[in-house]
């Protein structure tokens, strides 16, 4: 395994961290995060909390081990987007909270710009991906 | 400029914007930050302000327009991970913190992790590196 190969996969894994771990959060705190979307007005908090969840630690799974990773990044760009403007609208929100949001909103952003970069470059040399295409 | 070249650009302007922001920030009203930093127990917080916020801006805008592109996202990486064991501890804060400080912990994780794709891969071909490298 080269340099190159050796970083992608640190860098997989410390991208897809937060989405697994928050991911992991919402299946067993269904209620919570429930709460939290239905505070947003969206309907069927319920379920969009368990479809966030369940996308997060899939997609996210997807992204560590390198399989289908270039669909698994994109879906959890669009998913990290929907949510930044959904749930961190600083510029909609009372002055005490918009600098906090705001800076929420532009580590999603810069988190976005990695996943992007895995959509366009797949994930390296250290993934499944890759594998199976040297054995196709 | 080929099809990768415009994605590319486009993730690389997302994830420099933080750093540009927050450098420019630092920059223009070095005083807050200075306090923060000195908070934290760190020595010459005013030096220490001003070298990151020069380090953020100067970096972020390598990383745009692409000019030894892979350095300056290396050099964004060790900065979030410096910052965030110094800053983001969240594991040694008061639990009112701590879930605030985990999740900006773990966004910066993300971030450096995207930046290790910067390093690995390089900047693509819409990047002065490629421009550079074709003539």
């Amino acid at each position: 395994m080269n340099a190159q190969a050796l970083s992608t996969i640190l860098a997989r894994v410390l991208l897809a961290l937060m989405f697994v771990v928050s991911g992991i959060s919402k299946l067993t705190g269904i209620e919570g995060t429930a709460g939290y979307i239905a505070s947003a007005g969206l309907p069927a908090p319920q379920l969009l909390a368990l479809g966030a969840g369940l996308l997060e630690v899939v997609a996210g799974t997807m992204l560590i081990v390198g399989w289908q990773a270039r669909w698994a990044a994109l879906a959890l760009a669009a998913f990290t987007l929907v949510a930044s403007v959904l749930f961190h609208n600083f510029w909609a929100m009372p002055a005490d909270q918009a600098f906090m949001q705001q800076l929420m909103f532009m580590k999603n952003l810069a988190v976005v710009g990695g996943l992007l970069f895995v959509f366009a470059q797949g994930p390296g040399r250290a993934s499944i991906d890759a594998r199976r295409l040297a054995t196709a | 400029m080929n099809a990768q070249g415009w994605p590319l650009l486009v993730a690389r302007i997302l994830l420099a914007l933080m750093f540009l922001l927050a450098g420019f920030e630092k920059l223009s009203s070095p005083a807050g930050t200075a306090g923060w930093i000195a908070g934290a127990g760190l020595p010459m917080p005013m030096v220490l302000t001003i070298a990151s916020g020069l380090l953020e801006v100067v970096a972020g805008s390598l990383l745009v327009i692409g000019w030894q592109a892979r350095w300056a996202a290396l050099a964004l990486a060790a900065f979030t991970v410096a910052a965030n064991l110094l800053f983001h501890n969240f594991w040694a804060m008061p639990a009112d913190q701590a879930f605030m400080q985990q999740l900006m912990f773990l966004k910066n994780t993300a971030v450096v992790g995207g930046l290790l794709f910067v390093f690995a891969f390089g900047p693509g071909t819409a990047s002065l590196d490629a421009r550079r490298a074709a003539a």
